[in-house]
């Protein structure tokens, strides 16, 4: 099945749902979004961590880094850094906000579509 | 998952490691392509070494070579320049964000100083403080970003 390309605004709502559930880091978020969805949708680091810095930006997300060691490594050696995001209070209402303004939106398109068809084009 | 072992976001990554490997050679060259300067610079390259080598770590787990899995890793990102153009652009998105809401705050004040009435980015003209009916939130459809993140727009 093809995957689904998120807009801007939607690709927001899901991250910030993910991370209202638990802090998360972004090869997470993009693994989860991807689990999540069977594969129908996909959130490529090209669109993932600018959103995630444009959000830190805005004060929606909180960040803490953690040092991982690979499995087998030098124990003296340094590791990687980890950032972990998690949602802010602020990103709370945010997030809160978002879902009442997609249901809302949701709803009225609902309304027009109702139970029809969708047009084959051979009409005409 | 949690994270165990966290620290102060202000003891994130300051210095570039200097790695030698496929993965932190192809990091070097990207990094300049972005470029970033700085904490912003390192930080970004702490957080995408962290995404390579997890997903190498899950492509080996796959059953892949350890060159298999660096250069699917790596591909899936995408077309370097492109990616590197995102990143940039994302980072001039924020200054120019910080200098809008400079501008507007000095606009602001220097017309409380002058005692002009203003009408900030939200607001509806003043129709609640001259006593006009309430009138329904209208949905902007074609403009639902707005709706759902108006701070957010550059």
């Amino acid at each position: 099945m093809p995957t689904v390309d998120l807009k801007a605004d939607h690709t927001e709502l899901v991250v910030l749902s993910m991370l209202a559930e638990e802090p998360l880091y972004g090869y997470l978020i993009s693994r989860r979004i991807e689990a999540r969805s069977q594969g129908e949708l996909k959130l490529g680091a090209g669109k993932l961590y600018p959103l995630l810095s444009k959000l830190e930006r805005a004060k929606l997300v909180t960040t803490t880094w953690e040092e991982v060691k690979a499995g087998g490594s030098d124990p003296d050696a340094p590791g990687r850094r980890r950032k972990w995001y998690r949602l802010s209070e602020k990103g709370r209402k945010r997030l809160a906000q978002s879902v009442e303004s997609h249901r809302r939106l949701q709803r009225l398109v609902d309304a027009f579509i109702g139970d029809h068809a969708v047009a084959d084009g051979s009409a005409g | 998952m949690t994270p165990g072992q966290k620290q102060d976001r202000a003891a994130g990554p300051q210095v570039e490691p200097s790695t030698r490997d496929p993965i932190g050679e192809w990091l070097d060259v990207f990094m300049r392509l972005t470029g970033l300067s700085g904490g912003r610079r390192a930080e970004l390259r702490a957080e995408l070494e962290d995404h390579l080598r997890s997903r190498v770590d899950d492509l080996l787990i796959m059953g892949l070579s350890e060159s298999e899995a660096t250069h699917k890793a790596v591909g899936e990102l995408g077309e370097t320049a492109e990616l590197a153009r995102r990143f940039r652009h994302a980072q001039h998105a924020g200054q120019r964000r910080r200098t809008m809401q400079m501008i507007l705050i000095g606009a602001g004040a220097a017309a409380l100083a002058l005692g002009v009435g203003t009408v900030l980015p939200g607001q509806s003209g003043g129709a609640a403080g001259n006593g006009a009916a309430a009138q329904p939130e209208v949905v902007d459809i074609a403009g639902e970003a707005a709706e759902i993140a108006p701070s957010m727009k550059t």
